[in-house]
């Protein structure tokens, strides 16, 4: 671990939006906590070895990123979508719409995403990298990474959406 | 670009941050100030980002989940003394596997009969720690029997009588004995630390595989001396000085020499 890079001091700085992006993965809180301490423990073994320490925040979303993909097993192959074949029809979901409901109704509507999609629209939400930094996050082109997440923005909005009629239907019934 | 085009690029454009600086973005943020309905489709998308985000981020993490890790991590931790222990182990394994492998991959020197006598030259020469002072041939065999050196040397008669025995050194050539007596022969004294000037060499005759096995002495220039070689029974000698081939003759018998 570099000079200034102690592992309190990086624990400190990244537990909170790695447990976040792990919850958005998983949707379970429990495993969200294996997947965080899993990857500062990779951190404490392996974390010297990173030399250019303004690479520790991707690292560290790698790293969590491969322990969630290997610890689902994934054996198949995703298809790869280029942005310009995804469909532009993304749902009409008003913000306002979204402001009424609950932090945990939104946090169960990405849970729903297909996994494929999951983790790039959790990091197009929860954090701020740049595309580049996302795509070697997630192993994958950025050509990808971004056709990734308008089919999951998509999918997450029109569950948002679908959740609002439902709610909606069910106060009009009470 | 079109109104679309515009959508499909803004769609995965996030308020706040390095995105505004992507010139992929910029040339559809100006087609938005161009165009009031994807303008305003625009402002929508970003009033839905910060919505969703600001949901998102409301995940709560569990409470004292930082300290768990940091404790866990000092479970994990090894102590300091543990690691000077495994750091320790593994310098002597290394130390030891180096030795190994040197030992045997080591070329092999030289086994002949030139190489014993330039090596024996340039410990006489190079200086030695002497073993036994003394000037007494009876004193430095008895010396060298107790320690279990090579004693059973014939010291040749001219040497007995016109050098002056000084002591000796028993040392080792290839994992063989070798047993050196120092003389001087009365030349000045340059080095005080090292009045020898003349040495007896012995060893035992198979101390090198072409080792001369004549009784009389083998003249042969080595380095900065003159030496003579011979073997007598199981032990070889070299007597060894700086000059000629004729001084040194002067401490070999008379016999031998002719």
């Amino acid at each position: 671990m570099g000079p200034g890079l102690n592992f309190e001091s990086v624990v400190e700085r990244f537990y909170e939006p790695l447990f976040q992006f792990a919850f958005g993965l998983t949707h379970a809180e429990a495993d969200a906590c294996d997947l965080t301490q899993q990857t500062f423990y990779v951190w404490a073994t392996k974390g010297h070895q990173l030399r250019d320490q303004t690479k520790v925040k991707t690292w560290l979303f790698t790293t969590l990123h491969r322990a969630f993909l290997e610890s689902r097993r994934r054996q198949v192959r995703f298809p790869h979508y280029e942005l310009d074949e995804v469909p532009l029809d993304l749902p009409t979901l008003a913000p306002a719409t979204v402001n009424e409901l609950d932090s945990p109704q939104v946090i169960e509507a990405l849970g729903q995403v297909d996994e494929l999609y999951r983790a790039p629209v959790a990091l197009f939400y929860l954090e701020d990298c740049p595309y580049k930094e996302i795509a070697e996050i997630l192993g994958i082109p950025i050509g990808t990474v971004k056709s990734r997440m308008a089919r999951g923005i998509a999918q997450l909005q029109t569950i948002l959406t679908r959740g609002d009629r439902e709610s909606h239907r069910e106060r009009q019934n009470d | 670009m079109t109104n679309d085009q515009a959508k499909q690029i803004l769609q995965l454009y996030r308020p706040g941050t390095a995105d505004a600086a992507d010139p992929e973005f910029a040339e559809a943020l100006e087609a938005c100030e161009r165009d009031a309905a994807l303008k305003q489709w625009f402002s929508n998308h970003c009033a839905l980002y910060a919505a969703i985000r600001s949901k998102l981020k409301k995940i709560p993490v569990p409470e004292g989940f930082k300290e768990q890790i940091i404790a866990e991590r000092q479970v994990h931790r090894t102590p300091v003394w543990q690691k000077v222990v495994l750091a320790a182990g593994a310098l002597a394994v290394a130390c030891m596997a180096i030795m190994f492998v040197s030992s045997h991959i080591r070329p092999s020197e030289p086994h002949d009969f030139a190489s014993f006598r330039s090596y024996m030259g340039g410990v006489a020469e190079k200086g030695y720690g002497m073993d036994f002072n003394s000037s007494d041939l009876d004193a430095i065999r008895t010396f060298l029997a107790q320690n279990k050196a090579i004693a059973d040397y014939v010291v040749p008669e001219n040497l007995q009588k016109n050098a002056k025995a000084l002591g000796c050194v028993s040392t080792s050539y290839q994992g063989k004995s070798v047993t050196m007596v120092c003389f001087q022969t009365g030349r000045p004294v340059t080095d005080p630390a090292h009045p020898s000037d003349l040495w007896l060499i012995i060893a035992a005759n198979t101390i090198a595989k072409d080792t001369p096995q004549a009784a009389k002495p083998k003249f042969e220039k080595s380095n900065d001396l003159i030496t003579a070689s011979w073997t007598v029974g199981n032990r070889t000698y070299v007597l060894a000085t700086k000059g000629d081939a004729q001084f040194l003759s002067k401490y070999l018998s008379a016999a031998a020499v002719l």
